[in-house]
């Protein structure tokens, strides 16, 4: 019997051994990840739920290439990752962000909240510019809150290469929003 | 100490993961370094900035609209491949049956029968070639790696 509770190892033997209804687990748990994965590279919210929802079936059909002994998710990860780039790559498109993609965290005061969406529609703007590889290296950095470390191996890079394409992505998403601000 | 290095440790210090040896060193560097500080300054706005960001959550209904169209696509790729895999079988079957009939009909000049030989040949030919180059790319796609900024 699955559960949310089971270990995605144990949901991916379950499911490699034929029981469907463990796959729901994985997907339950990665959904929200993988879509905002495929957000940040694609920063468009029907695309990503179309290439995230494309890389569980992927992941889904190659199962039996994974290796149980390690992460399901970094595996996962390259495979949406290569999904979304070949989309890019594909569309030769790269939408501009929705406004409604983000939300301004509960503002302290009414005055602020004036303030708040003001700096919404800039950072948007300056997000909207960025090339996925920036908006991706921040939405993980910022929106996934994951640490050098996590994000060099969903990236498969060293950590010192993670530094460096953040320190760039920050200076290019600063000199963006001053642009916009002007 | 290069800048290149303080550039580093800009990072670490805006993040909070230096240590406190290294936090001084910083710290003590940008009492004199313009350009430091001045980048320093803007990356610790824009760290404030950000920590009051977040992304909308999917929603309840949003998750339950996923989960469904996942299974259903899912369901529906089996459908394709038997679909294909017919089709294939069927058109083959169709198709070589139709040539036999075209080949072995006397009263088919021969210079058609070589004219539609040479064109299937051609296709055939063609056919081969793309398979071939669609599994050579999908063997060195440069996306498969790492994405180079």
């Amino acid at each position: 019997m699955v559960d949310m509770n089971t270990a995605d190892a144990e949901a991916i033997r379950l499911t490699l051994s034929g029981d469907k209804d463990a796959f729901a687990v994985i997907v339950a748990r990665y959904t929200e990840r993988a879509y905002r994965m495929a957000l940040y590279v694609l920063g468009n919210e029907q695309d990503a739920m179309d290439v995230s929802q494309d890389a569980f079936i992927r992941a889904y059909r190659n199962l039996k290439r994974f290796d149980v002994s390690r992460p399901f998710f970094p595996w996962f990860a390259t495979i949406l990752r290569n999904l979304c780039y070949n989309f890019l790559r594909r569309r030769k498109r790269k939408q501009a962000y929705n406004i409604e993609d983000f939300q301004i965290a509960e503002p302290s005061s009414p005055s602020s909240s004036g303030i708040a969406v003001e700096t919404k529609i800039v950072l948007n703007r300056a997000l909207a510019g960025l090339s996925p590889q920036d908006r991706e290296i921040i939405g993980k950095f910022y929106f996934e809150d994951l640490s050098y470390k996590k994000i060099a191996d969903e990236l498969g890079v060293p950590i010192g290469t993670v530094m460096s394409r953040l320190y760039y992505a920050r200076k290019h998403l600063k000199d963006r929003m001053l642009k916009g601000e002007r | 100490m290069t800048h290149e290095r303080f550039k580093h440790l800009l990072l670490k210090v805006v993040d909070g993961v230096a240590s406190d040896k290294e936090r001084q060193e910083f710290l003590a560097h940008i009492r004199f370094c313009k350009e430091c500080r001045c980048e320093y300054g803007e990356f610790k706005n824009l760290e404030e900035l950000m920590s009051t960001i977040k992304l909308k959550d999917l929603s309840e209904d949003a998750r339950a609209a996923y989960a469904r169209s996942l299974y259903n696509r899912l369901e529906r790729g089996l459908g394709w491949i038997f679909l294909s895999l017919g089709a294939i079988l069927l058109l083959g079957f169709g198709g070589f049956m139709l040539i036999k009939e075209f080949i072995i009909n006397p009263a088919v000049s021969i210079i058609l029968k070589i004219g539609v030989c040479a064109v299937l040949a051609g296709l055939i030919v063609l056919l081969v070639s793309v398979l071939k180059e669609r599994l050579f790319v999908r063997k060195y796609d440069k996306y498969s790696k790492e994405v180079k900024l």
